[in-house]
């Protein structure tokens, strides 16, 4: 059993190989055969492919994302954390609306499931994804 | 306190803003707690902001519920995955451009995190909460390509 510190280790490692440094090949090695997308993009699948197909298109829309981690909740077999993406909307960071060419901040809060052997079995999050699209014109802030 | 006492807090907490017990709230959030959702500067300091908040959930969406789906936390923070629902039968949501209430249904999760002090009181939050799916149910803005 993999213990939440563990657990806390790989969330870590998966957010800086995948998404900060497009290393898709990690998450083809730590994502579960049986993973479960509970926050899927528009029209994605929930399985392990439609996540791999999610860390590549936000690669592309936004090739300069990094992501700051500002908190590591791990507790069990989940794992909570709190971050800030930053990147310039190059390629279209909203589907179907065009590349505005902006930078652009977006808070973050995700949580993430493992299982006995410390693949990522499970995820969801939810995004300031409101407050983006405000900074980038696309919408009128609240 | 422990963590399990600071979930129960949190549980405690949501059972009081679903029954407007604000004696209740501001005996579990202390006076000056440091919120960061997106939006909270718009809201009063303190507690009485967090008052005001579940206020204007009830005044757009009166039949308004909220379940907790997912809770865990290390140390003195909890997580807290939240699901509302209810329908916009009361006032508008003028932030959202409305200017009617729309009598629709709406359906959206947040994921909250508290940070809790020694006696338990909630000292600070930070949430997010999925306002664009709320604003496609509400019909403020358009489906996403997909959805």
């Amino acid at each position: 059993m993999a213990t939440p510190d563990e657990n806390a280790a790989t969330t870590r490692e998966l957010i800086q190989r995948v998404l900060n440094d497009g290393d898709i090949s990690f998450a083809e090695k730590i994502l579960a055969e049986d993973y479960v997308e509970g926050s899927p993009m528009p029209g994605g699948t929930v399985d392990k492919a439609g996540a791999i197909a999610m860390f590549t298109m936000m690669r592309e829309q936004t090739p300069d994302m990094t992501i700051d981690i500002e908190d590591v909740i791990a507790s069990g077999d989940k794992v909570a954390v709190r971050s800030t993406l930053r990147a310039t909307d190059v390629n279209g960071f909203m589907p179907g609306m065009p590349p505005t060419g902006k930078p652009f901040s977006m808070g973050a809060i995700d949580v993430f499931t493992f299982d006995e052997a410390g693949m990522n079995s499970e995820h969801y999050g939810v995004y300031d994804i409101a407050g983006a699209m405000a900074q980038l014109g696309l919408m009128p802030g609240p | 306190m422990g963590i399990d006492e600071n979930i129960g807090v949190v549980r405690e907490l949501e059972a009081a803003y679903a029954a407007r017990d604000y004696d209740g709230v501001r005996r579990m959030v202390a006076p000056g707690i440091e919120k960061h959702t997106p939006g909270a500067d718009q809201l009063p300091d303190g507690v009485e902001g967090c008052v005001a908040a579940n206020e204007g959930g009830f005044a757009f969406f009166p039949d308004r519920r909220v379940d907790i789906t997912d809770i865990f936390g290390q140390g003195d923070r909890v997580v807290a995955h939240m699901r509302m629902s209810g329908t916009n039968t009361g006032a508008p949501v003028a932030w959202a451009g409305l200017t009617e209430p729309t009598g629709k249904a709406v359906d959206m999760d947040w994921i909250q995190i508290s940070r809790h002090g020694d006696d338990g009181r909630v000292v600070e939050t930070w949430a997010q909460m999925d306002v664009p799916t709320m604003l496609v149910q509400l019909g403020a803005m358009p489906a996403p390509e997909g959805m």
